[in-house]
């Protein structure tokens, strides 16, 4: 999924409330990607390193739920949103084997193509708000 | 009434894989449902743990291998991490769940915590007023 998904899905499991650092957490496991990207690695398993996968991860969220829970937040929503929609090596480096549920192209645009609407739709109601002060 | 279950289970095209994709989906109502009513939340942390057993004896009736099951494991690892945030003890099991998890697909002889199970128990003992304030986080 897009950044900007995973920003959107972030907010909707924080109950509609952006927050700094839990746009930190739904960013930060792509930080792989600035070396994925260089070596054309763009899509699916291969795009993913150690990093992004199950067991960093878990140590990650158990760090930061104790510091700043809005991180970990942000981290278990992105490790979701790539797990339901794309190809993931769950348990990399310990099992190279792959996950994917065949989610249609198609399917996943329009699931990006909403969540989009409903960040606009939030960013629209935050500035309203910000502009009448209700 | 349960072999008939498991026979019309047996035959039904959808894979174990599958079944646990539609218990993570489950598990994010539930997530949304904790916090807006404990009795609706503990109802569907139920749904999410029936859903689950499908997967399991699905996955048990059709002789998969440990390693078949890898994405069941996820998804349950997954689902623990969303019902249990906020809660700092339940995310370190729930950490501690993940490598145990590794563990035993690595054929070594572990058992997974049931923390979703005991959980929901204990969400009930805490509905009841029986185990006040463990859970607080939630409510």
């Amino acid at each position: 999924m897009d950044l900007i998904s995973h920003l959107i899905f972030a907010v909707l499991l924080n109950s509609g409330m952006p927050d700094v650092w839990l746009f930190l957490g739904a960013i930060f496991p792509d930080i792989d990607k600035a070396v994925t990207y260089p070596r054309k690695h763009f899509f699916s398993h291969l795009s993913r390193t150690l990093f992004t996968e199950l067991p960093m991860e878990s140590l990650f969220i158990a760090a930061s739920i104790i510091i700043m829970p809005q991180f970990a937040l942000g981290l278990i929503s992105h490790y979701v949103l790539d797990y339901l929609s794309g190809e993931t090596k769950p348990f990399h480096p310990f099992f190279g084997n792959t996950v994917n549920f065949d989610i249609p192209w198609k399917f996943k645009i329009f699931v990006s193509a909403v969540f989009w609407i409903i960040g606009w739709i939030l960013v629209v109601r935050v500035w309203s708000l910000n502009i009448t002060g209700l | 009434m349960l072999g008939r279950a498991m026979h019309s289970l047996m035959h039904v095209s959808i894979s174990p894989q599958r079944i646990s994709w539609i218990s993570l989906m489950l598990s994010i109502v539930a997530f949304f449902m904790l916090r807006a009513n404990l009795l609706y939340g503990m109802m569907w942390i139920a749904m999410v743990l029936i859903v689950d057993t499908g997967d399991g004896l699905l996955f048990k009736r059709r002789h998969l291998t440990k390693l078949d099951g890898l994405g069941i494991e996820v998804s349950h690892r997954l689902s623990e991490f969303l019902l249990f945030y906020p809660n700092r003890i339940w995310i370190l099991l729930a950490t501690l769940n993940v490598y145990l998890t590794i563990a035993k697909l690595k054929e070594k002889k572990i058992i997974v915590l049931p923390l979703r199970h005991v959980f929901l128990a204990a969400l009930i003992l805490e509905f009841f007023g029986i185990l006040p304030l463990i859970l607080s986080d939630f409510v």
